[in-house]
């Protein structure tokens, strides 16, 4: 190791554009062989795969087909021009500093993203610097987003990508669904889906696709071939299909802010968009919750009370029944351009100044903070009515 | 960290503000529960990178000064104010606040905020959690188990150091958790922690009593979510208490009203007035600001007090009959700087919150010690990917304008393995003062690599709030890992004989925090 790296050392100090050809060249014999086993190995793997869809129905095959191809049409987000504007940002940041070693490493960023790039940057520098800069790390790895998406990140130098690619092969992410047993995951045919990418980026948007584990690889694809680069080690990926959100449980809808108290609509959840996930997977957790406080009794209201069978009522079968059910009236009034809050909850003032509402009044006991100030928002005052209900 | 070679700084004055309108006055406020008898307990997360704060001497005497230079300033405020009777009173009242701290900061405190934090606990008063290391965004990371693993290492270490214990209570940053994530928890013996709702509504299995008992997860934990309604009441822009006319404006600082000679250089930051902490107007509700009246906001912090007491109320008693036995649980998670930086009046907030829930039959102000074993979900139930962030994910932390930031990272992480690697080579031949020398290459190193995680970074390019300055950070904790790298592994892999120090000496004594990281690597 640390004879490899004085050799590389020792050409980086000659020209710069010299030592990007030589260092290449030694990672090109030193990757040679590992590489060459390692792909005939993986390619087996991959001939497994495509053993197994092959023998699969016609139809299953053209969808995964319709599948790859839609996931490769809406993975399409291509994130590499980012790395290589922000490196731009930064670099006035750069001309801050007047240290020489810390100048040249900063351009680094540059050839992260296209060696081209670095080659113009590249002047006679500092040892040092160069040390630094001639640093070549390898890695792949993934990132889950929110549940739609992942971004994987990688660091392939580009010598190594134009030597993996033998013949028409396709540079792709294969992202591979290793979910369940995680130790004998390697030996498993794995669901897996490709999607292409362009040679100079190093960073891509991937639709999380997998139920549980994903583990991405960079390589080339032809046909059933598959000559990997480089793996990324497993994410446990979220996906709501495990998830399951009882609608109408009374503790979700208090965990979300309220709603089962006199239904105050408002769901105080900071994040929208993860309180969108939760109403489509709930299908419909808001419209269920709807308001049902602001006057009168709705319609609405009534309806879910006949639907639901009374639990306040004696039953003699066919010839008779009686239900007694509650329900509660809370009113009053002030100045009508105070500010009223209910609950916590904005609440709104008639004309002159009354306000009221009402709601079912089960067995239990109710506590109604009321609290005003004036239109500036003094003189704060707060009245709490209690109330407890009980059936004898 | 800190900035030796200037006198003033932005970022060290986010720390005083932090300690003069913050965690001295929880600690008058405590202080006075305790005197008062009042039950109850506050759950107070201190994270390893504010520790390290907190027990730097060279800044906490340079707190001291700090609370005197704002003292001067503030009887300068008074001669103004001579003869202006609606300005005056605010002036004293700020003047006798000011006496207060610097009694309660040099007299109790003996200028140091640990031990009384330490005593605070011992007492009762507090429960001390812990949030992690530099604050890194953790679902971003699940790739690089080790990198959370020195995270979390430096976290159990920099709280033992400072409270004599191990942590058994762990916020999470931004509540950025993902599957898996409980299993190192445990291994560095934390015993619970917290997520935002959805991350306990979604769990797996659905928990039975939503986020109002905690959950036990696969490894062990346990586990509580935020409840939403007690957030909204104090973050809801449009109707959360702090933004009351009553109270006081946080944007309206004398820094920007009066001229640069009269401020002093103390109080500019070059061409840039520093806040004061000096704020005479309350919020009114138009943009004529009226002057702050310190009395009328305190009764109205009794009532908003009030209120949350008898909104909690509400739903213990609504939700009490179907927990089949069973307590319910309400956590109401806050930004620390919430209170008393940004709502002035919330230190006072939370006294009158404790002192109401002490008159409650129904609610208590409970330690999370005396919370989480009990009354749980008697299933184990797995908590998803999720945080407290926009969107509930990971979209604030992993978006265009600040992804860049991760393949710089594993860039260092690879230049630092293979630094260690050869370091290592080389101390099989034998340690000796080099190796050691190199040793604090790697050591500063990692310092570095855990300053640049810092979701703080991400979250200030995406809410373009000091953007730029986030963007210096990031970048400078890079090229400093970059740099550290470079005179080292020259002088290691060349074997020549000393590598260039100046840059190393510069930052250990800039980005000094976690001494003892060396143990950890």
């Amino acid at each position: 190791m640390a004879t490899k790296k004085t050799e590389k050392t020792k050409a980086t100090k000659k020209v710069v554009n010299k030592a990007v050809k030589e260092t290449t060249s030694k990672i090109k014999k030193a990757v040679k062989t590992a590489a060459k086993t390692a792909a005939k190995s993986v390619a087996k793997e991959a001939e497994k795969v495509a053993t197994k869809v092959a023998t699969k129905t016609a139809a299953a095959k053209t969808a995964v087909k319709t599948a790859a191809k839609t996931a490769t049409k809406t993975a399409a987000k291509p994130v590499a021009k980012i790395s290589a504007k922000v490196t731009a940002k930064s670099a006035p940041k750069a001309s801050e500093q007047t240290d020489v070693v810390l100048k040249s490493t900063e351009r680094k960023p540059a050839k992260a993203v296209k060696v081209s790039a670095a080659k113009a940057a590249a002047k006679p520098v500092t040892k040092t610097a160069s040390m630094a800069q001639n640093f070549d790390p390898e890695y792949l790895v993934l990132m889950q987003k929110d549940p739609n998406w992942m971004q994987a990140f990688w660091e392939v130098s580009e010598e190594r990508i134009k030597r993996a690619k033998k013949g028409k092969g396709k540079l792709v992410l294969r992202l591979f669904d290793v979910s369940g047993d995680l130790t004998v995951k390697r030996a498993k045919k794995r669901k897996f889906h490709d999607v292409v990418v362009p040679a100079d980026a190093r960073s891509w948007y991937v639709e999380n696709k997998a139920t549980d584990n994903t583990v991405a690889v960079l390589g080339f694809a032809q046909g059933k071939n598959f000559m990997p680069i480089v793996e990324s080690v497993p994410v446990q990926s979220y996906s709501p299909e495990g998830s399951t959100v009882n609608v109408d449980d009374v503790f979700v809808k208090a965990s979300l802010g309220g709603a089962t108290m006199g239904g105050f609509g408002s769901s105080g959840l900071s994040s929208m968009s993860a309180k969108t996930w939760l109403e489509q997977m709930a299908n419909g957790l808001s419209s269920s919750s709807g308001s049902m406080f602001s006057g009168a009794l709705s319609s609405a209201a009534l309806k879910s009370n006949k639907l639901e069978l009374p639990k306040d009522s004696v039953n003699y079968g066919k010839d008779f029944f009686l239900w007694v059910k509650t329900r509660l009236i809370v009113y009053g009034g002030t100045r009508p351009d105070a500010h009223l809050q209910v609950r916590g909850e904005p609440f709104p003032l008639n004309p002159d100044g009354t306000f009221s509402f009402e709601e079912d009044l089960p067995d239990s006991t109710k506590i109604i903070p009321v609290f005003a100030t004036d239109k500036d928002g003094d003189f704060p005052t707060t009245i709490v009515p209690i109330v407890v209900k009980r059936t004898e | 960290m800190r900035e030796p070679e200037y006198d003033r700084f932005l970022e060290e004055n986010w720390f005083f503000e932090a300690m003069a309108e913050t965690y001295l006055p929880i600690i008058q406020m405590l202080r006075r529960l305790q005197e008062k008898g009042v039950p109850g307990t506050l759950n107070l997360s201190v994270s390893s990178a504010l520790l390290a704060m907190l027990t730097d001497s060279l800044l906490l005497e340079k707190f001291t000064r700090h609370l005197h230079r704002q003292m001067e300033l503030i009887e300068k405020e008074r001669e103004r104010a001579v003869g202006n009777d609606d300005i005056a009173p605010v002036v004293d009242f700020y003047y006798r606040r000011q006496v207060g701290l610097i009694d309660t900061w040099e007299r109790d405190c003996a200028c140091e905020i640990v031990p009384a934090l330490k005593q605070l606990e011992d007492c009762g008063k507090l429960n001390l959690l812990t949030c992690v290391g530099t604050h890194p965004f953790l679902p971003a990371y699940q790739s690089d188990v080790q990198a959370i693993r020195l995270q979390l290492g430096v976290t159990v270490r920099a709280f033992e150091e400072a409270f004599g214990r191990r942590p058994s209570g762990l916020w999470l940053p931004e509540c950025g958790y993902f599957e898996g994530l409980d299993r190192l928890l445990a291994e560095f013996g934390f015993k619970y922690f917290f997520l935002e709702t959805h991350g306990v509504l979604l769990a797996k299995p659905a928990p039975k009593y939503g986020v109002f008992a905690p959950i036990k997860t696969p490894a062990g934990l346990y586990c509580m979510g935020r409840e939403q309604a007690s957030s909204m009441e104090v973050w809801s822009r449009k109707t959360g208490y702090p933004g009351h006319p009553e109270y006081r404006e946080f944007f309206k600082d004398i820094a920007s009203e009066r001229d640069r000679n009269y401020l002093g250089d103390y109080f500019m930051a070059g061409e840039t007035p520093i806040e004061t902490g000096l704020k005479y107007w309350r919020i009114t509700g138009s943009e004529e600001k009226q002057v702050y009246r310190p009395w009328n906001a305190l009764r109205l912090v009794e009532d908003h007090a009030r209120l949350f007491i008898a909104n909690r109320e509400a739903t213990v008693t609504e939700l009490l009959p179907k927990m089949e036995g069973n307590k319910v649980s309400i956590l109401c998670p806050y930004d620390a700087e919430l209170f008393g930086h940004w709502w002035f009046e919330g230190p006072l907030f939370i006294e009158k919150m404790f002192e109401r829930a002490a008159a409650s039959n129904t609610v208590q102000m409970s330690s999370l010690e005396d919370t989480m074993y009990y009354s749980c979900d008697a299933d184990v139930h797995s908590p998803v990917f999720s945080s407290w962030g926009e969107g509930g994910f990971g979209e604030v932390w992993m978006n265009d304008e600040v992804s860049n930031a991760y393949p710089l990272f594993f860039r260092m992480r690879g230049m630092m393995e293979e630094f260690r690697r050869a370091l290592v080579a080389r101390e099989k031949k034998g340690k000796n003062a080099q190796t050691k020398l190199f040793r604090r290459f790697y050591e500063q190193m990692a310092r570095e690599l855990l300053l640049f995680q810092a979701s703080d970074w991400a979250f200030m390019i995406h809410n373009k709030s000091a953007a730029d300055y986030a963007r210096f950070r990031e970048n400078t904790h890079y090229r400093n890992v970059c740099a550290l790298y470079a005179s080292a592994m020259t002088s290691l892999a060349m074997g020549r004989k000393k590598p260039d120090t100046s840059l190393l000496c510069k930052l250990e004594n800039q980005d000094n925090l976690f001494p003892w990281i060396g143990e950890l690597l």
